[in-house]
């Protein structure tokens, strides 16, 4: 984003947005430097579910967020909220708390909240007892309502409900606020909860892997769900844990599930956040990619790199975490650029987890075998994609 | 400022898509009902599709969006079993499946989101587009609102002991250009915002019932600038547009 006038309806090219705290909650662990040791160490999260085993769905893998503090985050009533809220809120008091906040309260904060399926979860439960006392709970923006009321956020609020996409569009959104004027401190956070009727739709599309994927090798066999939350607290600042240099956003308009198989999409995406942060593809460093494990979308996503980047994308290191925490969905865009964050701090490209059955549809450097070593790594790209042909490119920079 | 320069409204009742628009996709038949008043509000603004690609952006709004997909799909899982879900539906339990189905459609290739932020949801999605295109991320782009009304989506109201006031559903479509654009019907901008009371009544208006009265304005001659707000009294949300007359070259 190169400097341009500020204000609410001034128009022009944004400013670059300080990160200045992150969190992050998965199955591998809590916080953004405990899921990176889990990458470094490609030790995935993924486990087989008897619960899962015994519905006879295709793939009973899935990854968990096992129990943790919550109790430290949130007050005793706020514990008895549903699981999407109390997701929520946790991440966003680790960020404000890593950003050095006392708190995010008053009119010039801003909450933009991304998400797949919202509080479904509610729903569903609603639905097998009537007498389940969700159901005002039940909806898309209920966890983001819950989380602005605790937080005392007064300023704008908003769910972004862009499938996979969601977390890295609503990160966009919620710079683009700061950038312009509208509010002084934005949180970004993406979420999803596992939820049954979710593993049950993408069982039903044949999107599940029976084992932990492998992604952008031949014997790709789909994706694990996982299920997560990270937050990330924006101002106009140098950024303590890093900045958003510029971001871009396109869609498909293909296919309602399937990407377009060209990465047409992603592509302009990846174009439209170099232009917006004023970089070229020689200044990025590493990608952090979709990288589901599914057949069509690796393919895709190589291919939209390489026509975006040119000859520089194979000079890049590549790699996508999916096999360690599994999908998150609507918190995959932002649990991904956290950990991307991290270890560009700690100068390193993180490794893919995946197996040795190269394929020739996906002919980039994917990171396959150690960590590697990035001593001047200062730029990254982060990528997502979704249902609906959604696509989000971010370009973060390491503090 | 930006200027709106085509719009669509789609009021409620019955709807035959496919009466009004020959042409429109296949697909269809496989779409829900809150992805045909979204078409149908994106076909009265836009007109038929241009038959190519355009990087115009969708931004979605909608305070209840797949709720009565997601309803249908897993009562009938719940009736056959899990392993017996239906995938031509799943796609559909996503809210952002409207914005998608427009992109589609129009061969619209710019950003593609959906918001569903609350009962606001409606002109949240008329301010980001707005944003959209203020900031240059796109050159132009569809605010698509949309609410179905369904036996599903009434027991969830009343099973959150909401009342609905206004339309009971109805979708409206905004294209938003750079200020200055031929053939603006008016401008718009934002308001600075301001945090809303907290609500304690029942009462919310759909999503798309800010838009809707928004998009009548426009076609029943703006004389001065109006100022259009929503808010969810469920989430605290609030958005607020003013709407001026064009200005005259």
């Amino acid at each position: 984003m190169t400097p341009g006038p500020a204000g609410l309806n001034n128009a022009g090219p944004l400013e670059p947005v300080g990160i200045e705290g992150v969190s992050a909650i998965s199955a591998a662990g809590v916080g953004a430097a405990a899921i990176l040791e889990e990458v470094l160490a490609k030790r995935s999260a993924i486990r087989e579910s008897p619960e899962l085993a015994a519905l006879g769905f295709k793939s009973a893998l899935v990854a968990r967020v096992e129990a943790f503090a919550e109790e430290r985050w949130l007050s005793g009533e706020e514990l008895a909220a549903p699981r999407p809220h109390r997701m929520v809120l946790c991440a966003a008091r680790m960020a404000i708390e890593d950003a050095g906040l006392g708190s995010a309260r008053g009119a010039n904060s801003a909450l933009v909240v991304g998400t797949s399926s919202g509080a479904m979860t509610e729903l569903v439960g609603h639905l097998r007892d009537p007498e389940h006392a969700g159901s005002r709970e039940a909806s898309y923006f209920a966890p983001m309502a819950f989380a602005a009321r605790a937080l005392g956020i007064a300023g704008p609020v908003q769910t972004v409900s862009s499938a996979c996409a969601s977390g890295a569009i609503a990160l966009c959104l919620a710079a683009d606020l700061v950038a312009c004027g509208s509010v002084d401190l934005a949180i970004a956070v993406g979420y999803d909860a596992w939820c049954d009727f979710v593993h049950a739709g993408f069982d039903a599309l044949g999107a599940l892997s029976p084992r932990i994927p492998t992604p952008f090798r031949a014997d790709r066999s789909g994706l694990v769900l996982g299920e997560g939350a990270a937050a990330v607290v924006l101002r106009r600042s140098a950024g303590r844990r890093g900045r958003l240099l510029g971001a871009g956003m396109s869609g498909d308009a293909r296919h309602i599930t399937a990407p377009d198989r060209e990465g047409a999409g992603v592509s302009r995406a990846i174009r439209a956040a170099l232009a917006d942060s004023g970089r070229t593809a020689r200044d990025i460093d590493l990608v952090s990619a979709h990288g589901t494990g599914t057949v069509h979308n690796d393919a895709m996503e190589s291919r939209g790199i390489k026509d975006a980047l040119g000859e520089r994308a194979r000079e890049i290191p590549i790699h996508t975490i999916k096999p360690i925490v599994g999908h998150t969905l609507g918190a995959a865009g932002l649990i991904e650029a956290v950990v991307t964050l991290a270890a560009m701090s700690r100068r390193v490209g993180p490794p893919t987890l995946t197996s040795d059955a190269v394929d020739p549809d996906c002919d980039l450097d994917y990171t396959t075998g150690e960590p590697i070593e990035l001593p001047r790594a200062r730029t990254a790209l982060k990528l997502s994609s979704g249902f609906g042909g959604s696509n989000a490119a971010l370009v973060l920079e390491a503090p | 400022m930006t200027a709106v320069t085509a719009a669509g409204l789609v009021e409620p009742g019955a709807i035959d898509v496919r009466a009004e628009w020959p042409d429109a996709p296949e697909r269809l038949a496989r779409t829900d009902r809150v992805c045909h008043l979204a078409l149908l509000a994106a076909y009265r603004a836009l007109g038929a599709p241009a038959g190519r690609e355009r990087p115009v952006a969708v931004v979605y709004g909608s305070a209840l969006a797949s709720l009565t997909t997601n309803v249908r799909f897993y009562e009938k899982i719940m009736r056959r079993g899990a392993r017996l879900a239906d995938p031509k539906r799943f796609p559909y339990t996503s809210p952002n499946a409207a914005a998608g189905e427009v992109a589609i459609a129009f061969g619209l290739t710019g950003p593609n989101l959906a918001l569903t932020s609350g009962f606001h949801a409606g002109l949240d999605a008329v301010l980001t587009a707005r944003r959209l295109v203020a900031s240059g991320r796109a050159p132009a782009a569809l605010a698509v609102v949309a609410d179905a009304a369904s036996e599903e989506s009434a027991r969830w109201l009343s099973g959150a002991g909401l009342v609905a006031q206004g339309p009971a559903e109805g979708a409206a479509a905004l294209l938003l250009e750079p200020d200055g654009a031929r053939g603006a019907l008016c401008s718009i901008s934002e308001a600075p915002f301001e945090p809303a009371v907290p609500a304690t009544g029942p009462c919310v208006s759909l999503a798309p019932a800010a838009a809707m009265e928004l998009v009548r304005a426009i076609r029943s001659g703006l004389k001065e600038p109006r100022t259009f707000a929503a808010r969810c009294p469920l989430g605290g949300g609030e958005a607020r547009v003013i709407v001026s007359p064009a200005r005259r070259s």
